[in-house]
């Protein structure tokens, strides 16, 4: 153990002593700046824009006019997608999904204006967050500190030296490790201390209840990411006799991991669980809603048997003899089927998605950035599953308030002259407004066991090779 | 000349002998394969999903012929019927995809408001999209020059480490002799790899020969000569092969990874584009405000637009068509300045990249080689364009029946207009001298380094 630190203490120094090590920080923290400077300054005034918007189009609702319910389920409402709890520090997939939702009756509309299809065609190789930061530039920093380490006292003739003092390679080994961890450690802060500082001064982020949690999620695919890559960077370098060839080996790995892994495993999943295309899967939602009826015309066949169930239920034998509005009823049951239809389809889509990224997160045994990447955006509650909860929830709001409107067309707009009659303007106060709730981190990380394991496993692995005892070559 | 060709002569032999030079070029070849691969996936997709549309608009029409049997009034028809329309991918649009994978291909659209219906995603799923195409495009902009890198960053490092630089330099002139023959030589050597593979992508996705396929192999090539004046600055600054790899290394990861990012965050940063929302929220409250007001007002913002109109009879009663189409209209008309602003301000993103983009040769190829495969954000947006005018035609169409109050029967559907796709001629094509100069720049930086005191 003395040995351990002794040797660490050595490695650290001579990182410190080095110009280039300084050179390097000083460039880290140049890119750490920009990074959380341009982040925090996009996220804060996205967010202020989405609650701006979402606050207009309440005063918007609120200041209607004596209206017609129906007409005021089409005038309908807009969900705007506010950035995730951490999206200054990780955006996730935001920019690649739409901001805002036209919510009307019987139709469900896609998000529009994703932010990615408002810009060039300039590759996407990641945004610049901290995230990215953290999840591909550390590596290099770690492969640019570390290849040489061990192949230096290769070179020198000093791992000979230490052999006949006694000093076990895997001593050296662990040494080195420890030391080079220490020599990362300036880095790793400097990144961390940023993504808590645009974090910390975000309302949205001390608001959440969950706040804490996240960032340890983060923190501990940190940890075991960077160990990941401390570990195999000493281990590669003990393993090749050059400098050189250590050096090519750990960034042929970082290149094949943080890139054309992904890359591929994305075109796999694609492959694998193709998306229907956007007019396929309307037609089939409107071919299963159509199937149901017209809603609008209280004569259709399609709802006569709704029709008869109707009179038993109210004991009567004529709808003019309902009690209620029975045009707001067909409405309301027409509005269920097609909102069922379209969440069973749209269940189906999902759940394509999360196959796609299922075989994403099976690919981070190749790559540990993927499974970084994955437990990151899932903490973050700005992956594709908190999208699809926005979505959900946003669909569920158009329900409630078109459902309720309805219920209002039934009980206080009568048949006869319907759509001459309007409800007092003070109505619209009393619906609930549009609240987009972060998904619990619970919900965010299920089914990430696969992710934890493979983050596991690069970080297990090469520190077992490197305590072996047996296995090393003089 | 005849040395330097000698030099050269020299440098084939050696690099056909070089392994390590077999094993970069193969593997380029091989992730080129993958990504015309994928490409052609892509296209087949584009082209499926164009090629359901009539498909799905006769259903459609069906339907709709069903519920307005044996006739119906044309206002409430054209409020029922969905038009379709596409942007088919240019063969080598499965080369470069751009930001194809982002937008959608397909937009249906309605007689009412416009303005509402152009702007939703694709059902893409997000955390795709956001890795990235794996592209021919991204194959030759981001791997071909890290295969160079790997190539040449030795160049002259090699020689100094076996001791015999300081002989090469005593010699005068030869080490930039040398130098130039063997980036030459191995820039040669990639550029030809790039180019087979283009060569057999262009036979396998049926690409025409056109100026614009051509122009892809120009842009490709210049391409890589710019990173070859950038390996001759990495060759001549490092002093061992582990020093060159490293700054090589460094290069193409600020290049290739890190500067794009910056472009694409700073210009998202620097110049917001909130037009969209605003449009979208303004123009809902435009139209639907016009149901709380007198018809007539309606009307007459409407004929101020629109004077060919004004002579119809003055709207009376709760509901009629041509007032609830005027009332979308004139919604559209209201946020016609938020429109062109998004569009313009959307413009001046792409501008302002390209013109970013001449110090970043990767991020500048990427917009050559999506502009020339008609798959960048400006091609959209025409497409976004033609919609407009289509949308145009069909008012043209609708509203003469639809002020004059007509039924149609299902037998009329067949004359309602069609989306054509005339694809107009690209815009003039982003220059390829950037590249050039880049790469000129940079060489002759390589040669005043070699010139001054470097033993």
């Amino acid at each position: 153990m003395h040995a351990i630190l002794t040797i660490a203490r050595a490695e650290w120094r001579m990182h410190v002593r080095r110009r280039g090590f300084w050179l390097l920080l000083a460039l880290f923290a140049v890119l750490v700046v920009t990074a959380a400077g341009l982040n925090r300054t996009r996220q804060v005034r996205e967010r202020t824009q989405q609650q701006g918007y979402q606050q207009l189009v309440r005063a918007q609702w609120e200041g209607q006019p004596d209206r017609h319910p129906h007409r005021v389920a089409h005038y309908g409402s807009f969900a705007f997608k506010p950035p995730g709890p951490l999206a200054a520090y990780d955006p996730g997939v935001e920019s690649f999904s739409g901001r805002v939702q036209y919510l009307e009756a019987h139709r469900q509309n896609a998000a529009n204006f994703p932010a990615a299809s408002e810009l060039s065609s300039a590759f996407r190789l990641g945004e610049l967050s901290l995230a990215f930061v953290l999840q591909t530039v550390l590596p290099l920093i770690v492969i640019i500190l570390g290849c040489r380490t061990f192949v230096d006292e290769r070179e020198s003739g000093r791992f000979r030296l230490l052999a006949a003092q006694g000093i076990a390679p895997r001593t050296l080994a662990l040494g080195k490790l420890v030391g080079l961890a220490a020599a990362t450690t300036p880095f790793l802060t400097l990144g961390l201390g940023a993504a808590l500082a645009v974090t910390w001064t975000d309302p949205a982020f001390r608001s959440d209840s969950e706040a804490a949690t996240r960032v340890g999620v983060i923190a501990a695919a940190l940890a075991l990411h960077t160990l990941a890559w401390l570990g195999l960077t000493i281990w590669i370098s003990a393993r090749l006799r050059t400098a050189a060839t250590a050096c090519a080996a750990l960034v042929s790995l970082w290149l094949l991991g943080s890139v054309l892994v992904p890359r591929l495993a994305a075109v796999v999943a694609e492959a694998r669980h193709p998306l229907p295309d956007k007019s396929s899967f309307a037609a089939a939602v409107t071919a299963e809603t159509k199937k149901q009826g017209d809603s609008h015309n209280p004569n259709d066949p399609s709802f006569a048997r709704f029709r008869t169930e109707t009179l038993a239920r109210y004991g009567v034998q004529r709808v003019e003899d309902l009690p209620v509005n029975y045009a707001a009823l067909v409405m309301a049951y027409g509005e269920g089927l097609s909102a069922d239809a379209f969440a069973r389809h749209f269940a189906a889509l999902g759940a394509t998605m999360e196959a796609q990224t299922t075989v994403l997160n099976r690919a981070a045994l190749a790559a540990p950035f993927l499974a970084f990447r994955a437990l990151s955006g899932a903490a973050a509650g700005t992956d594709l599953r908190a999208q699809l909860q926005f979505q959900r929830e946003a669909e569920a709001y158009r329900f409630f308030f078109v459902q309720k409107l309805n219920e209002l067309h039934r009980d206080e707009i009568r048949m006869e002259n319907d759509r001459g009659q309007k409800i007092p303007a003070a109505r619209w106060k009393t619906f609930a407004d549009f609240r987009a709730d972060p998904l619990p981190v619970r919900e965010s990380l299920a089914g990430h066991s696969v992710t934890w394991f493979a983050l596991a496993l690069w970080a297990g692995l090469p520190l077992a090779a490197l305590a072996r005892r047996k296995g090393w070559a003089a | 000349m005849k040395a330097f060709l000698r030099l050269c002569g020299w440098e084939v032999r050696h690099l056909r002998r070089d392994r390590q030079a077999w094993l970069v070029c193969g593997a380029l070849l091989a992730a080129a394969v993958v990504a015309i691969w994928t490409g052609e996936r892509r296209l087949a997709r584009n082209h499926a999903e164009i090629a359901a549309l009539p498909g799905h608009y006769a259903t459609h029409l069906e339907a709709i012929a069903k519920q307005f049997t044996p006739q119906g009034d044309s206002g409430y028809i054209a409020y029922s019927t969905f038009f379709p329309t596409h942007h088919a991918m240019t063969p080598l649009a499965g080369l470069a995809v751009g930001v194809r994978d982002l937008v959608p291909n397909v937009i249906w659209v309605r007689l009412l408001g416009l303005e509402g219906q152009l702007y939703e995603a694709d059902l893409g799923n997000p955390g795709i999209q956001a890795l990235g195409n794996f592209d021919l495009a991204f194959v030759l902009c981001a791997l071909a020059p890290l295969a160079l890198l790997v190539l040449v960053h030795d160049a002259l490092t090699r020689e100094r480490e076996s001791g015999r630089f300081p002989l090469l330099a005593a010699q005068g002139g030869s080490v930039a002799a040398l130098l130039a023959a063997r980036i030459g030589v191995r820039g040669l050597a990639v550029a030809l790899t790039s180019s087979v593979v283009f060569g057999f992508a262009c036979v396998r996705l049926n690409v025409p020969l056109t100026t614009e396929s051509l122009g892809w192999l120009a842009a490709a090539w210049v391409h890589l000569a710019a990173w070859a004046g950038i390996a001759a600055l990495v060759a001549v600054v490092a002093r061992t092969p582990a020093a060159s790899l490293a700054v090589a290394l460094t290069v193409w990861v600020v290049q290739v990874v890190l500067l794009p990012a910056l472009l694409n965050l700073g210009l998202a940063t620097a110049l917001p584009v909130r037009e969209g929302l605003e449009l979208t929220v303004r123009q809902r409250q435009e139209i639907h405000s016009a149901w709380d007001k007198p018809r007539g007002e309606t009307m007459d913002k409407f004929f101020v637009q629109n004077p060919d109109w004004s002579g119809t009879p003055p709207v009376t009663g709760r509901f009629v068509w041509k007032w609830y189409y005027a009332m979308h209209q004139v919604g559209d008309e209201s946020v016609a300045a938020e429109s062109n602003a998004y569009r313009e301000n959307l413009r001046a993103r792409q501008r302002i990249t390209a013109r970013l983009a001449w110090l970043v040769p990767s991020a500048y190829a990427q917009l050559l080689f999506s502009q020339r495969a008609g798959s960048d954000l400006d091609a959209h947006l025409a497409y976004l364009d033609r919609v407009r005018a289509f949308h145009a035609e069909m008012r043209t169409y609708f509203y003469p029946m639809v002020f004059a109050e007509r039924n149609l029967t299902p037998a009329a559907y067949a004359a309602f207009p069609q989306f054509r796709a005339n694809v107009p001629p690209p815009p003039a094509p982003l220059p390829l001298w950037p590249l050039l100069i880049l790469a000129a720049g940079s060489a002759a930086l390589a040669t005043r380094h070699l010139r001054g005191p470097t033993l």
